[in-house]
């Protein structure tokens, strides 16, 4: 026969034992959590009405969630951030090694290259880096510049490299290689595109990315009328997470 | 007494080599060649895309976060409009911000365009007011932040560089919060081998051991964007019932997309992207079929397409083994009727 002596140390006991097991058969309490700076909920549901509408290829049911119901009644707006395939928000990055691209000295039909590296890092699915000039390579008063490259023949345009390694073809063009490096660089160090001045996209992805680098190649040659000045123009590179 | 004099010395000759240490290297820094020194630019954003539901005449307040961990340098805001271009979710910035939203910045120190300094480690915050007109049409508007870092200057030969990074906003303008879809699925079959044209019907035929591409792409023809959640099946003799995922990803209105794996397939033969690609042993006629649903909405789109895995290279083979065999047998023939 077991006898249970009530004591104070036993009840004691007793309740913390009870305090444990309550504590421990609790589950957790999903909070209705908005977003913070480092994460934000990121609706599945963008339609807010309750009813059925249509077009003329097929319709859609609309659904209605409650909380951002309330919301865009009470707001007027619903701010998702991010991307519907990513819950947690990551920063999107991008890298140039170097901002200037001293060419030094100029020697007729010696061509002079530059070098630099972007790098880009995106969880989101897919990115692209774009490259333009604000003009062609000129002399401060703009009156005197150095032409853009057409390349060896066949000829190169802003979209579309070819292969550069005459000395006896004169301009201003680049050469990129690396991971995501547009198909038309054909992989080679010697294959060009001149810049152009909107924007054109020469490394892109449609997935992922973690430190993807190109290496950007600078190259000018002159010809023996080049006049003598200092040239120069501003090379802008954009990079943009795909939508 | 001794004591007293000895300390005062010694600190005086330690004060004497401190100051010819600190005169050496001074002398150093000056003297020696200084390596040239690039001037790195690494900047990242937080949120990288927002997508907001607004009602006309509405204002709200969005703010981004741009780290500087790169060297310090100037820095400024940008909002211009874009456009979708091509399929595979790029954009085409246009010159400036375009439609019915007007954009500022509720920054007490900072506005649209100004330049200002970021150290290195630094954050800026841009806190972007964004304001639909009154009178906005509904329908969907695309824009982009862009934090641009100046140029550097030189007195050289130069390309000076300026690196933008971007982030995208694209905003829905609704009335009711209702975002009415309209989308077909613009291409929906497998990237052949070859291609036969028979009775006015096109088939679509791969070797049985080859890899089988498929290309799904939706037009989306609405005033708003679309999140599709798709899935592409291929059924068929010997057991084969196959299906990938794809991708959510948004389709801007007026555009097309095409629809991927979350991890790119990509295929030997293939002069583009696909979607997805199924691997295996295939012989006969097989059904493909996409089952495309979209968030919030119980309504499905369906596309359908077929393809024959047909042993082309082996019959061609056969066939000329059968021909050069024909071909010798007459020959052999005519020749012991000769002797």
């Amino acid at each position: 026969m077991i006898v249970l002596k009530i004591t104070l140390k036993n009840l004691i006991k007793f309740w913390l034992i009870i305090l444990v097991f309550l504590s421990l058969s609790i589950s957790q309490v999903m909070a209705d959590r908005m977003g913070s700076d480092s994460y934000e909920f990121v609706f599945t549901n963008i339609n807010m009405g309750g009813r059925t509408t249509g077009s003329p290829n097929y319709t859609l049911d609309m659904s209605l969630g409650q909380t951002v119901a309330k919301r865009w009644e009470e707001n007027g707006y619903i701010v998702r951030a991010g991307f519907q395939y990513i819950h947690i928000l990551y920063p999107f990055s991008f890298e140039l090694s170097d901002t200037t691209l001293d060419f030094g000295t100029l020697i007729p039909g010696t061509p002079v290259t530059e070098q630099l590296t972007a790098t880009i890092t995106h969880r989101g699915q897919g990115y692209e880096v774009m490259v333009y000039q604000d003009h062609k390579l000129q002399t401060f008063d703009g009156n005197t510049w150095i032409e853009d490259t057409a390349c060896d023949n066949p000829y190169c345009d802003a979209d579309t490299a070819e292969s550069w390694i005459s000395s006896a073809v004169y301009g201003f063009g680049y050469n990129v290689t690396g991971h995501d490096v547009s198909a038309d660089f054909n992989g080679s160090a010697d294959y060009f595109r001149p810049f152009s001045t909107s924007p054109v996209t020469f490394m892109e992805s449609s997935q992922a990315a973690r430190n993807r680098q190109s290496v950007i190649t600078a190259k000018i040659n002159i010809d023996n009328t080049q006049e003598a000045g200092t040239y120069q123009t501003v090379l802008r590179f954009i990079a943009l997470p795909k939508f | 007494m001794k004591k007293s004099q000895t300390t005062p010395r010694g600190c005086y000759g330690l004060t004497i080599s401190a100051k010819v240490l600190n005169l050496f290297i001074w002398l150093l820094i000056l003297v020696l060649p200084q390596s040239a020194r690039a001037q790195q630019v690494k900047i990242s954003v937080l949120p990288p895309q927002v997508h907001i539901l607004s009602k006309p005449d509405i204002s709200l307040i969005k703010a981004f976060n741009f780290e500087n961990q790169g060297d310090p340098g100037i820095f400024s805001f940008q909002i211009v409009s874009f456009k979708p271009r091509g399929d595979q979710g790029n954009l085409q910035l246009l010159d400036q911000a375009e439609g019915p939203v007007r954009f500022s910045l509720e920054n007490s120190d900072k506005r649209l365009g100004d330049k200002f300094f970021l150290p290195s480690r630094d954050t800026a915050q841009a806190i972007v007011k964004i304001r639909t007109t009154d009178n906005a049409p509904e329908g969907d508007y695309y824009y982009t932040l862009l934090m641009v870092s100046e140029p550097p200057t030189s007195q050289a030969t130069t390309g000076r560089g300026s690196a933008m990074i971007g982030a995208n906003i694209l905003i829905s303008v609704t009335n009711t919060g209702l975002t009415p879809s309209s989308v077909k699925v613009a291409q929906f079959q497998i990237v052949p081998r070859y291609q036969f044209r028979l009775f006015g019907k096109t088939f679509l035929v791969v070797e049985p051991t080859d890899e089988v591409p498929v290309v799904l792409k939706l037009a989306n023809t609405g005033a708003f964007l679309i999140t599709p959640d798709a899935k592409i099946q291929v059924k068929g003799p010997f057991g084969i019932n196959k299906s990938k995922k794809m991708l959510a990803v948004n389709v801007l209105s007026s555009s097309q997309r095409l629809l991927t794996t979350r991890e790119l397939d990509s295929c030997g033969h293939c002069q583009t992207q696909p979607s997805a690609v199924f691997r295996g042993f295939y012989f006969g006629k097989y059904q493909l079929s996409a089952d495309i649903g979209f968030a919030g909405a119980n309504q499905k789109i369906f596309g359908q397409s077929e393809f024959w895995a047909l042993p082309i290279k082996l019959t061609k083979t056969v066939l000329l083994l059968f021909i050069f065999a024909f071909v010798l047998l007459l020959f052999l023939k005519s020749k012991l009727k000769h002797e």
